[in-house]
């Protein structure tokens, strides 16, 4: 056993992360630890990395206890991290933030040995299959290239336990498997991993064993090929979750006035010609490769301002027939459109406010009387809505930035799905949402779409897209390559589609 | 070695392992030089004075000004470093009072103790300024409350040392530097040049000038990454205070003796001069070049405005707009709604674009 974990407690305040769980870790082993949103896979993480302390509790690290007291003490000890959050410098370069804190001198001159460093980086993102150069700036960088520079981070430490905290959670899927390779090579060579996910099919794929955290107690740990899926759910939910996917009871009315048109949407450089429209309760699946384009889309619809002003958007959007020109997320907001952004923590959510006042944000108007905010109807709303989605948190006035990840996830969408709108655009909405809460996420959309919302899904969780989609559009170098029936859609279907449309799309991608 | 994976990767296509020599170029310039765009300004602002004001455009005057600004340069170089961490330090225009009084007061115009009224100065800013940054990592107080109150304590034992009037007075050979010329240089400018050179290495090319940026970015992120975000904070401090008072000896060159209220103003003009040159007080971003840039477009205005003889008091207001003015800029930029407009070239229209191209990874050519 590398690391051997004992009787943790953990308490913040009222809420108990942790109760006495324990977890045991051999060299070259994969060791996927999976549990709820707010199980506390994360505290845990963050104790063994030595960023946080445990209230009691035993850790030792190849027999010795010494190296977990801060997180410069458990990196040297061999144990490096992959956050949950992205802990990157949006004002460093790729190659500065990897070896950020222990930069190479230059022999003779003194100084950061910037070659030597581009040189290292560059090899570990040659062999994750990135496509970024090392000295772009982290801040410029899309959410999935960021995962994998955070990844190419974890290792290039050279760790001997590599602990990854949902490290695909906005990793495109092509991108995922690139890295499980890596991983497989370096644990045949003894690295010992823990794995935290919440996408099953990835625990089955690489781990050698597995840990149910419920509740901040052990529920479960058994070798992989003792364990099977429905299992594995029902130690983590504490029930069986059958259906992901709600039926399709009602079929939308593709005859009525569309809720939402697009006609000829074209972004120079980004996406074109781009035409579809979306009848009231219809759920219109975007499917296609990260950088297809399909978050350009979902964000020029809302009016989120293109990066440069050379670029105008031409074309036009209508909603329910009239012609709505996105001038900004204000005026699409009136327009009732509703926008799940894919990066969550720039767009999505004020971390430092509270859940209710996350909640109550877009709908601010509608719960004060004479601009005064009547703070019972808000707790309400609040209240209302993270019983809903089962939002686990202290109460509605708790710190959003204090919640877990996933729980953070739900309360952008309660923002959302609180305010309801004739329109809803969902970019990326579960990464990181533990399996009860996506089949009730799953309900609540097919729920507002029953009510008459038009929503626009992009997903590359592809059972997520075709599950929820009535019709799929699939998008290909900036254009819609593809259209499919939900009955008629496959998972192999639509990704032919998309590379199909990589090779024979014309025009965007220019002689570079 | 851009391996291709057929089954994975349909379009095999180079993977670009630099950013473009354009970019690069662009970035390194930006790192050295601060926003082009404050140059520009500078420019424009020489310019007018040219036309406007009638005794500016003399060798003298821009001699005077150059070493009008080496005060301020060495102020701001300091508080530059301070921002960049998030932080402000108000306690450099006491403790660039105590440099210039405190040397003066040493010298008291003898040249046998030179070396100690340079040295015993220094070592005192250094100590305030590691003071400030101790104060300030260790605890959760504000950096704004925390040097506020040095600077009330160190202005104190000013007054108190110098019984609140002019004291000491400089070496003759001290005092005759603040005049000199080497060559077509003023003597302070051509002393300030290699400490400049010396500070852009350090913002630039050494680790210390990295984990600034990355503790002003995000100390937590700085913290998990092994950076020991408590000494460079401290260092950092302790350095601005290092340099208001090598500022306040600098003045004493040219002031006949030691004065109390020698830095009075430096505070706000060092502050603005580092956010007229592109940093933002979050943190993160700034940079000395574009800092010298401000502090030349401050020392211009008042030296303009002294020879037009505009009021001290309208001076003043003139400053206020100008700071507050970079600083809607500066955050506008940030938002980049105006660096939108700055960087649009209007032949872009007419090239081929180059797409967004789809990829596996991510929005690489597109983000
Ligand atoms: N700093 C904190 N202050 C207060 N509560 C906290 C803090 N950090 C975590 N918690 C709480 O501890 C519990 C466990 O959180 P943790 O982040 O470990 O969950 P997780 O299993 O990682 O969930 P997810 O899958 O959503 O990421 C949650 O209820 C969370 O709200
Ligand atoms: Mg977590």
């Amino acid at each position: 056993m590398i690391l051997q974990v004992k009787d943790i407690t953990k308490r913040f305040g009222v809420v108990r992360a942790l109760e006495g769980v324990s977890l045991d870790v051999g060299r070259g082993e994969v060791h996927a630890l999976v549990g709820e949103n707010g199980a506390g896979k994360s505290t845990l993480t963050r104790i063994i990395g030595g960023a946080e302390r445990a209230d009691a509790g035993d850790i030792s690290f190849e027999g010795s206890s010494q190296a977990l007291s801060s997180p410069a003490a458990a990196l040297a000890a061999g144990i490096s991290i992959v956050y949950q959050h992205l802990n990157l410098s949006d004002e460093l370069t790729v190659a500065g933030n990897l070896y950020l804190g222990r930069e190479p001198r230059r022999a003779l001159r003194g100084g950061v040995d910037d070659k030597a460093m581009r040189r290292a980086v560059t090899a570990w993102l040659d062999r994750l299959g990135a496509e970024f150069p090392a000295d772009e700036l982290v801040g410029r960088l899309s959410p999935s290239d960021r995962q994998l520079a955070e990844i190419a981070r974890g290792l290039s430490h050279d760790p001997k336990l590599l602990i990854m905290d949902e490290p695909t959670a906005s990793l495109a899927p092509v991108a995922a498997e690139r890295v499980f390779a890596v991983l497989r090579e370096l644990t045949a060579a003894g690295l010992a991993v823990i794995y935290i996910t919440h996408e099953l099919a990835h625990v089955f794929d690489l781990a050698d064993r597995v840990t149910v955290l419920k509740d901040g107690r052990n529920a479960l740990s058994a070798p992989i090929a003792e364990v099977d899926r429905g299992g594995l759910i029902e130690a983590m939910v504490g029930r069986a979750v059958e259906e992901l996917f709600p039926p399709r009871t009602q079929q939308p009315d593709r005859a009525a006035a569309p809720a939402l048109e697009l006609r000829d949407l074209t972004l120079p450089g980004y996406f074109e010609s781009v035409s579809f429209s979306i009848a009231p309760g219809e759920v219109v699946g975007l499917g296609g490769l990260v950088g297809s384009g399909r978050s350009r889309v979902a964000r020029a619809i809302f009016g989120d301002p293109p990066e440069r002003a050379a670029d105008p958007l031409r074309g036009t959007v209508l909603v329910d027939g009239e012609s709505f020109r996105p001038r900004g997320p204000r005026s699409a907001v009136k327009r009732g459109i509703g926008f799940v952004p894919e990066d969550r923590k720039a767009a999505g959510l004020v971390l430092g406010a509270t859940v209710a006042d996350n909640i109550a944000l877009p709908q601010l108007e509608r719960l004060a009387s004479f601009g005064v905010l009547r703070r019972g109807a808000e707790r309400a709303v609040a209240e209302r809505e993270t019983e809903a989605l089962r939002i686990k948190t202290p109460g509605v006035d708790a710190e959003v930035g204090n919640l877990s990840g996933g729980n953070q996830q739900k309360v952008v969408l309660a923002k959302w799905l609180a305010r309801g709108c004739r329109v809803l655009i969902l970019d990326e909405p579960t990464p990181g949402v533990d399996v009860g809460a996506k089949a009730e996420i799953y309900l609540l959309v097919r729920k507002l779409a029953d009510e008459g919302t038009a929503v626009l899904l992009i997903s590359s969780d592809l059972p997520e897209l075709l599950g929820l989609s009535d019709r799929v559009l699939v998008m290909s170098r900036g254009r819609i390559v593809a259209e499919l029936e939900a009955e008629a859609a496959t998972e192999e279907s639509v990704m032919k589609a998309a590379f199909d449309g990589m090779e024979t799309a014309p025009g965007l991608e220019s002689a570079a | 070695m851009s391996a291709t994976h057929p089954s994975t990767r349909p379009a095999a296509r180079r993977v670009r392992r630099r950013l473009e020599p354009k970019v690069r170029v662009h970035r390194a310039v930006n790192r050295w030089l601060g926003p082009l765009w404050v140059w520009g300004v500078l420019i424009a602002l020489v310019v007018i004075a040219i036309y406007t004001v009638p005794q500016f455009a003399t060798l003298d005057n821009y001699k005077n000004i150059l070493k009008q600004a080496v005060p301020l340069a060495l102020v701001a170089i300091g508080q530059c470093g301070v921002i960049i961490l998030g932080g402000i330090d108000l306690s450099v225009a006491a403790v660039m009072s105590l440099g210039d009084t405190l040397s003066m007061g040493i010298m008291n115009g003898g040249s046998g103790s030179i070396l100690f009224a340079i040295v015993a100065p220094l070592g005192l800013g250094l100590l305030i300024g590691a003071a400030n940054g101790a104060v300030v990592a260790k605890t959760a107080a504000p950096a704004f409350i925390v040097t506020l109150g040095a600077a009330s304590i160190v202005q104190g034992v000013v007054f108190w040392y110098t019984h609140s009037a002019p004291y000491g007075a400089p070496a003759l050979s001290f005092g005759e530097l603040g005049f000199k010329e080497y060559g077509p240089l003023p003597a302070l400018v051509v002393l300030f040049i290699p400490i400049l050179a010396l500070a852009l290495i350090v913002q630039n090319r050494t680790r210390a000038g990295r984990h600034a940026y990355a503790v002003g970015d995000d100390d937590q992120v700085a913290a998990r990454a092994g950076v020991n975000v408590t000494r460079v904070k401290v260092a950092t401090y302790a350095l601005c205070g290092f340099f208001a008072a090598l500022a306040g000896i600098a003045v004493a060159t040219r002031t006949g003796s030691g004065e109390p209220l020698a830095g009075t103003g430096f505070d706000w003009d060092s502050i603005s001069a580092v956010v007229i040159g592109g940093a933002i007080l979050v943190g993160g971003r700034g940079t000395i070049g574009g800092t010298m840039a401000g502090v030349l477009i401050i020392t211009l205005i008042e030296n303009a405005m002294t020879l037009k003889d505009v009021s001290p008091f309208w001076q003043s207001t003139v400053k206020g707009v100008i700071v507050l003015i970079a600083v809607i800029i500066a955050a506008m930029t940030a938002k980049e709604t105006l660096g939108r407009l700055l960087r649009w070239r209007p032949m872009d229209a007419f090239r081929p674009r180059v797409a967004a191209r789809p990829s596996a990874t991510g929005e690489g050519g597109a983000a």
